[in-house]
């Protein structure tokens, strides 16, 4: 049985040192970012609008991962629900970082010019949908949505701690389901907006889906490293077996193989069909620097964590787990980066300082974020009737 | 050669699996325990290790999609080679999905065959011995009475204990 | 030891059932003489079974000329046909190794007649590709074999070729997985049984198993390795299906959507299809205790799922149609929804959108009847579907000159209903002397969510406590 009989306050509290050095990065990161703005407007709002898209995936896979085990009435992972929760406190900031953007609008996108578009009879023809008021309500729009929703729910989860009313949990049931048919919806829109709209001229109907299985691996890789630190930083010692790490092991696997294969079924079709209007997608991809970046794409997402988690023991084994995270998170940073830069690059990929400001101030506040969230309250929904059945996991 | 087994039933998995874990505790040699489902954890109180079944299966997956891939390669590209639409002749894109079916039809169709091998099951096999109501609702823990030591009575009292439901003594002939 | 149930959770298996009643329960049935309705049932599904036969051999005869095919549509009923079943047979395998793989434990009950389903379903899907290529004593070419042709082989670049090794591994693998998961309950049939005949019957083909635990650990092993492989097996099935469309430069079938939408919707057709086998057989076999309500439920949900990833790829397809910018691609959508085929599009958004969205409401989730009624209308939206997109892009392509309609003949008719003649004969034939219910593992979750633990809500703030216990 479980060794925790009568629960209760479990805070994470992170040294003080500890949230003054990575505030430190945030803001070494945000003054690169910004001197880049003006110094290589070409190369530094890309990479914001990277670091952005970046925050909201994170934000938005934890409000995901907590709405999918409500629907599915999941007991296994109620212990560190609060980890997803945490996650979702960076989608305000990534609010304020999208009105920056805006700022950008004109060097990312091509059809935002006027005249442009004037002289360009495809892109024309979809101005009705591509203009820039249009797309500044919708980005504000699919934020909002997203943040009142999983606001919702990550209230009533708290609230439960105190009294441990199952009439919340139902009502988180149905916020959920409600919340997985409105991202699906706006979510799709919004990757086609923020990142397919940066090559106009060409569309896939599974670039929504495609971006999806991105955000939701890395929202497992990233919550299952937090999940991790926290278990050998101490609160979770005792709560997090390795039941619950091969579950996590296993859908990182299983999400993993799932981005493959969507990344496989855009490719494949595209490649097959060899039709102008699509192919230049990968034409220009598969030159050069594109080219070895397109396999060090598969290589970090899907062909190490595939053979690293393929045995079972591996799946249970908390350092193993652990660096396939890391391979994960820096595997998501160049799908992004391989999904936005080459309008901006022509030739091949470059790294450089304006690449990693903005990425750096990005991971730097997301983890300061999540933990200075977690320190606030309890780090077990103590009053969830699920609770038993997770720390009680054996598989 | 013949062996004496003692055969003990149960009503309840739980009491198997106490019985089974005493058994074990009191060093008595278990041959067997026969269920009419899977029981969880009585394979780790039979002390049995656990299977390499697994990779078995990878080697067969993988041997099943090289052999594939070359074979469509060579189909393709060498035996007679023809030009489609186009399509270059070594078009591994296009290879894939053939790949991946024979990976898991190698793999599938390999690990059950080599399951009933291994477990010596086939169309027509007689079992061995049928014990009353282990397909259905009895729980069968069999012992090897292997030593001068062994005392049937022993076993009933520590069994009993686990509410057995009946003992009985059979001889074996190997 | 032993699990903790939360007290949310519901009891899988209704009324105090002892591990016999459940033997009996499930075997009892198959001892007894078949009853009135099963012989109206199959009688009913053998003569449409000889209707569908009779129009085969007179199309195998005559030719495939005897469809309403044409020189634009080359792929009409026999496809639309083809992909429907195929379809019906994968939420088969979704609820014997994806939801096994998922510790969803509520599919034990209904696994094994699913796993059935989608073995008859692919069965009928097998026939209609067979059929048209319109010389179906042929149909081994399709094979690699060496021959004395050249030797000329099959080209492997070819999605025709793809299908070909995904339907046969599909079947396959689907085969083997039902087979192995169902050895302990024949074993369990032949210990019981009175008749001499099905004593040796059963004995032959139960393997000799005795339910040792030494073979239990390796069964359970590989039944996890079946699951594990035939989930993505599953998924490439119908990817493949669906790049038999869209490796084309048709517009309406060249879409990077396509795999995880068809996917998707045939996981949606096949659990209107396990719907329907399942409340008919409750309700018939008396199996009320075994697939309850509850099962109900879970399955309705499961279709409220897989139809919204539909509804979302029907929108996405639209939404992109637009965003293209392309004459062609906005023009196969307009085609879709108010060309002379829009009644079928409206059809299939209808029942496939429309129709799923009443399972929010959990009084109609719990109401058996309505719930066969939705599924029938699902099933009928599922065949449309295919029928929307097969017919839609085939008769208005890109050249105007070459547009032409299609009309089912009688023959495309019979032949659609004589495949459902053999589904249900198959699945009949079934029920009557297999145990529809995997007894084994039914037995290994009778107690779930039976017999609560004695946890209670956790007791709020009190701070201190557990961080000593935490520390020791």
């Amino acid at each position: 049985m479980s060794t925790i009989s009568a629960a209760t306050r479990l805070a994470v509290r992170p040294s003080e040192g500890w949230a003054r050095n990575l505030s430190i990065l945030v803001l070494i990161g945000a003054a690169v970012a910004l001197i880049g703005i003006f110094a290589a407007p070409d190369r530094a709002w890309p990479n914001v609008l990277l670091s952005t898209y970046y925050l909201i995936s994170l934000g938005l896979a934890g409000g995901l991962f907590v709405a999918l085990q409500y629907v599915s009435n999941a007991g296994w992972s109620v212990s560190f629900r609060r980890i997803p929760e945490a996650m979702t406190e960076v989608l305000p900031v990534t609010g304020l970082l999208l009105v920056v953007l805006f700022l950008g609008i004109h060097t990312l996108y091509e059809w935002s010019h006027e005249a442009v578009v004037a002289n360009d009879p495809i892109l024309h023809s979809k101005s009705g949908w591509l203009n820039e008021p249009f797309f500044i309500a919708r980005s504000v729009f699919y934020l909002a949505v997203w943040m009142v929703m999983i606001t919702a729910i990550v209230k009533r989860s708290q609230r439960q701690d105190a009294s441990g009313d199952l009439e919340l949990t139902r009502t988180n049931r149905k916020i959920s389901a409600g919340f997985l048919v409105v991202f699906a919806l706006t979510f799709t829109l919004a990757s086609m907006d923020w990142i397919m709209s940066l090559e106009p001229h060409w569309f896939s109907t599974i670039f929504g889906i495609y971006n999806f299985a991105g955000l939701f691996l890395n929202g497992l890789a990233t919550m299952t490293l937090v999940i991790i630190l926290l278990k050998r930083m101490g609160p979770f010692r005792n709560v997090i077996n390795d039941s619950h790490l091969h579950d996590l092991g296993k859908l990182i696997f299983a999400f993993s193989t799932f981005w493959m294969y969507i990344w496989f079924s855009q490719y494949v079709l595209i490649w097959y069909a060899n039709i102008p209007e699509e192919v230049t997608y990968y034409a220009r991809r598969e030159e050069g620097g594109w080219g070895v970046l397109t396999i060090v794409n598969i290589l970090f997402n899907w062909v190490i964590p595939f053979i690293a988690l393929l045995p079972i023991w591996t799946k249970r084994h908390e350092g193993v787990l652990l660096r396939v995270c890391i391979f994960l998170m820096i595997g998501h940073w160049i799908d992004l980066f391989w999904m936005i830069m080459p309008p901006f690059m022509a030739k091949d990929p470059i790294v450089g300082l304006w690449e990693l400001g903005p990425i750096l101030a990005a991971l730097a506040a997301f983890f300061l974020i999540v933990f200075k969230s977690l320190a606030k309250g309890n780090l077990l929904p103590v009053g969830d009737p699920m609770l038993g059945e997770s720390l009680n996991l054996h598989t | 050669m013949s062996r004496r087994l003692l055969v003990s039933s149960f009503a309840h998995e739980n009491d198997l699996l106490a019985a089974t874990q005493a058994a074990r505790e009191h060093g008595y040699t278990i041959l067997d325990a026969y269920t009419p489902f899977a029981v969880h954890g009585l394979d780790k109180a039979m002390g049995m290790r656990s299977t390499r079944l697994a990779w078995a299966t990878l080697i067969l997956g993988i041997s099943g999609a090289v052999a594939k891939l070359w074979f469509q390669i060579w189909t393709s590209a060498t035996s007679w080679p023809v030009n489609v639409g186009g399509k270059p002749l070594k078009s591994v894109p296009a290879f894939v999905p053939v790949t991946f079916e024979v990976m898991v039809l190698f793999a599938g169709v390999g690990t059950v065959l080599l399951f009933l091998a291994m477990r010596k099951l086939w169309p027509g096999k007689k079992p061995a011995f049928i014990y009353d109501g282990a397909t259905n609702d009895r729980f069968i823990l069999v012992l090897i009475q292997d030593n001068a030591s062994f005392v049937v009575e022993e076993v009933r009292s520590l069994f009993e204990r686990f509410h057995l439901v009946d003992l009985e003594e059979r001889i074996e002939r190997v | 030891m032993g699990e903790v149930f939360s007290v949310l959770r519901q009891p899988l298996v209704l009324g105090n059932k002892t591990y016999a009643d459940i033997t009996d329960d499930v075997c009892g049935p198959l001892e007894k003489g078949a009853s009135l309705s099963w012989w109206i049932a199959f009688i009913v599904s053998v003569g449409v079974l000889i209707l569908g036969a009779l129009s085969v051999a007179y199309q195998v005869m005559t030719g495939v000329g005897v469809w309403g095919l044409n020189n634009t549509v080359g792929w009409a009923f026999d496809i639309t046909n083809f992909v429907f079943w195929i379809g019906i047979g994968h939420a088969g395998t979704l609820i014997s190794a994806i939801l096994f793989l998922f510790r969803q434990r509520w599919r034990t009950s209904v696994n094994r007649s699913a796993e059935a389903m989608t073995i008859f379903a692919v069965i009928c899907a097998g026939i209609f590709p067979i059929l048209h290529t319109g010389r179906p004593w042929f149909a081994y070419w399709l094979l690699p074999y060496p021959n004395f042709r050249g030797p000329l082989w099959v080209n492997f670049r070819s999605p025709l070729v793809w299908d070909m090794f995904a339907i046969s591994c599909y079947l396959t693998i689907s085969a083997l997985f039902w087979y192995v998961g169902m050895i302990p309950d024949l074993a369990t049939i032949r210990d019981r049984t009175k008749s001499a005949l099905r004593k040796k019957l059963f004995g032959f083909f139960s393997f000799g198993w005795d339910g040792s635990n030494r073979t239990w650990q390796r069964y359970e092993k590989l039944y996890l390795l079946l699951a594990g492989l035939a989930t993505p097996l599953v998924v490439s099935v119908h990817t493949i299906v669906s790049w038999d469309f869209a490796t084309s430069v048709i517009p309406g079938w060249h879409t990077t959507i396509l795999p995880p939408y068809f996917v998707a919707g045939a996981v949606f057709s096949g659990f209107a299809m396990v719907l329907t086998l399942m409340l008919i057989v409750r309700k018939v076999m008396n199996l009320e205790e075994y697939i309850t309500l509850h099962h109900i439920e879970q399955m309705c949900k499961v279709i409220i799922a897989t139809g919204g990833m539909v509804g979302l790829a029907y929108m996405t397809e639209l939404f992109v149609a637009y965003y293209s910018g392309n004459e062609y691609e906005r023009f196969a959508f307009i085609n879709r929804a108010l060309g002379p085929y829009g009644w079928t599009y409206w059809v299939m958004v209808g029942c496939n959108i429309m129709v799923p969205q009443l399972f929010w409401w959990k009084k109609i989730r719990r109401n058996p009847g309505i719930v066969f009624a939705l599924s029938i209308l699902i099933n009928v939206g599922m065949w449309f579907e295919r029928f929307v997109i097969i017919m839609t892009s085939l008769t208005r392509d890109y050249l105007p000159a070459s547009w032409a309609g299609f009309t089912p003949t009688i023959i495309d008719l019979t032949t659609l209903l004589g495949s459902f003649g053999l589904f249900f004969t198959l699945f009949l034939l079934f029920a009557r002397f297999l145990p529809m219910i995997a007894i084994g593992e039914v037995k290994g979750v009778v107690r779930y969510g039976k017999g609560r633990s004695e946890l209670k809500p956790l007791e709020p703030r009190k701070e201190g406590a557990l961080e000593q216990t935490l520390v020791g």
